[in-house]
C-alpha cells in the first residue's frame, strides 16, 4: 500500500518491496457483506437523523408549526379585538350620554379616539405604553364609520355634546336629552330656587311681557318656596296664589 | 476530476451527506478490517471491533473536525478500541496460517493459473503471516498502522502516543524480522 522510503531514515533502509508484496499478496481478508450491511444501515440512519446538522439546524423542525400557531393566535386575537372594540365605543357613548352634557362635553372633545383606545383591553404582548394605544386609536378609525351607521352617534360630535344626526333610533333620545337643557334651565325657579330678589324680578320681567299667566304661576312656586318672604307692591299677589 | 479527500467526505458525511460515507468506507474499510484482524484472535471478533469502530465514527460525526488526516482519526479509533478489548480480556495470539476462521488469508491474487507460482506465492505470503504474528504487539501494530493505514511515522506515533523516534524504532525492528522471514525462504 506504501512506500515507507523518504519517511523514515535508517527504517527506510530496512524497507523492500519483497515484504510489502508478500504481504500484499497474502493480506487479502475483507468484512463480510454482512457487516458491510450493518455499518451502512447506521451511517444512513445517522445521515438522516435531525442531528445531522450539528449546531446548525438542530431542533428546527418546530419551527414551521410554531410560527402557524403564533400566527393564528396573533389574528384571532386581532379579530377579536376589531369585533369588540364598537361594543366598547358603544359602552363608552352609553355612560358619556348618562353625564350632564353642558359640563362634560368640552373637556371629552379634546381626546375622541384616545380615550376610547385606552378603554380596550391591549392584545397580550402589548403591556401598557403608548405605542400600543395609539396603534389601537388608529385600529379603531376604520370602525369609526361603522360605529356611526349602528348606533347613528359620531364619537367626535358625541364627545362634543353636540346633538347627534338623527339617522338611527339612539340618535333621537341623544338629542332629547341635549334639548333638555333648556326646559330644566327653566325650571331651575322650583328645583334649583333662586334668590327672592331674582325670582321676584323674574316674575315682574314676565308680566311686563304679557305672560300673566306664566307669572302668576312662577309667583305661586315663589310663595310655594318661600311663604313668608314678604310680596313687594310692584308684585300682586293673585287672587288664587295663596290657595 | 480529482476524487474529494477523505476529510472532506467526513465533513460532507458530517452535515447528512450519506453518499460521502459510502466513499469513505469503501478505501478505508478493507485495509481498517486486516488492520483489526491481524490484532484478534479470530475473525469474529475481528468484525466485531471493526463494526464498533466505524459506529463510533458514525456516532462522533457531528464533532468531527480537520485536525489531521483521516487515516490517523480513523486508525486512533480502532487502536482505542484493540487496546479495550486487550484489558478486558488477555491478549490472544494473532490468528495464525491455520485459523478456519481465516481461510481467505491463503487466496493468493495474480496466482490462480500458475500453480507453482501459486504455491510460491501462499508459502511466502505465509510466512509473512506468521511472521508478522510473531512481532511484539506494538511492532505488529507500526507496522500495520504503515502498511493498511498509509500513516506516516509521526502519525504513526500520534496514534500509539509515543515519541515519533520510538514509533520509527518500532516499526524498523518489524520490518527487520518481516524480511528476515522472507529471507528464510530458501533457507
Amino acid at each position: 500500500m506504501s512506500d515507507l522510503r523518504g519517511q523514515t531514515d535508517d527504517g527506510a533502509e530496512l524497507y523492500t518491496e519483497d515484504v510489502s508484496r508478500a504481504y500484499r499478496l497474502a493480506a487479502r481478508e475483507e468484512p463480510g457483506p454482512e457487516v458491510d450491511a450493518v455499518v451502512h444501515a447506521a451511517a444512513v440512519r445517522a445521515a438522516g437523523s435531525p442531528s445531522r446538522f450539528p449546531g446548525r439546524r438542530r431542533g428546527a423542525w418546530w419551527g414551521v408549526p410554531m410560527a402557524v400557531a403564533a400566527t393564528i393566535v396573533i389574528g384571532v386575537s386581532v379579530a377579536f379585538l376589531a369585533s369588540d372594540r364598537p361594543d366598547s365605543v358603544s359602552q363608552l357613548n352609553e355612560s358619556q350620554r348618562s353625564l350632564p352634557a353642558p359640563s362634560a362635553a368640552p373637556a371629552s372633545a379634546e381626546v375622541p379616539a384616545a380615550d376610547a383606545a385606552r378603554q380596550i383591553p391591549a392584545p397580550e404582548g402589548e403591556t401598557g405604553g403608548q405605542a400600543p394605544v395609539a396603534a389601537a386609536a388608529r385600529e379603531a378609525r376604520p370602525t369609526r364609520e361603522r360605529t356611526t351607521r349602528d348606533q347613528a352617534v359620531p364619537r367626535r360630535e358625541q364627545y362634543a355634546g353636540r346633538p347627534p344626526a338623527p339617522a338611527s333610533a339612539a340618535a333621537p333620545e341623544a338629542a332629547r336629552s341635549m334639548r333638555k337643557t333648556a326646559p330644566e334651565v327653566r325650571s331651575t325657579e322650583e328645583n334649583e330656587p333662586l334668590s327672592p330678589e331674582v325670582w321676584l324680578q323674574r316674575i315682574r320681567e314676565l308680566r311686563n311681557k304679557g305672560e300673566v299667566a306664566q307669572a302668576d304661576e312662577s309667583l305661586r312656586a315663589f310663595r310655594r318656596r318661600y311663604p313668608d318672604y314678604p310680596l313687594p307692591a310692584d308684585v300682586p299677589l293673585p287672587a288664587q296664589v295663596g290657595k | 476530476m480529482e476524487p474529494l479527500r477523505d476529510e472532506e467526505l467526513m465533513l460532507r458525511y458530517r452535515d447528512g451527506d450519506a453518499s460521502a460515507f459510502d466513499a469513505l468506507y469503501g478505501r478505508h474499510r478493507a485495509g481498517l478490517f486486516r488492520f483489526i484482524l491481524r490484532q484478534c484472535p479470530s475473525r469474529g471478533e475481528a468484525e466485531e471491533i471493526f463494526q464498533e469502530v466505524w459506529m463510533r465514527l458514525i456516532e462522533a460525526r457531528s464533532r468531527y473536525r480537520v485536525e489531521a488526516r483521516f487515516s490517523t482519526y480513523l486508525y486512533h479509533i480502532a487502536v482505542n478500541r484493540l487496546i479495550d478489548r486487550s484489558r478486558r480480556k488477555s491478549n490472544a495470539p494473532v490468528p495464525s496460517l491455520d485459523d478456519p476462521d481465516c481461510p481467505e488469508s491463503f487466496a493468493v491474487a495474480g496466482a490462480a493459473y500458475d500453480p507453482l507460482r501459486q504455491t510460491a506465492a501462499r508459502q511466502e505470503a505465509a510466512r509473512v503471516l506468521a511472521a508478522l504474528a510473531e512481532l511484539p504487539p506494538e511492532q505488529r501494530e507500526a507496522f500495520l498502522l504503515h502498511e493498511e493505514g498509509g500513516l506516516s511515522v509521526g502519525e504513526i506515533a500520534d496514534v500509539t502516543k509515543v515519541g515519533p523516534e520510538t514509533a520509527k524504532s518500532r516499526l524498523r525492528y518489524a520490518l527487520q524480522k518481516l524480511r528476515q522471514a522472507l529471507g528464510d525462504r530458501d533457507e
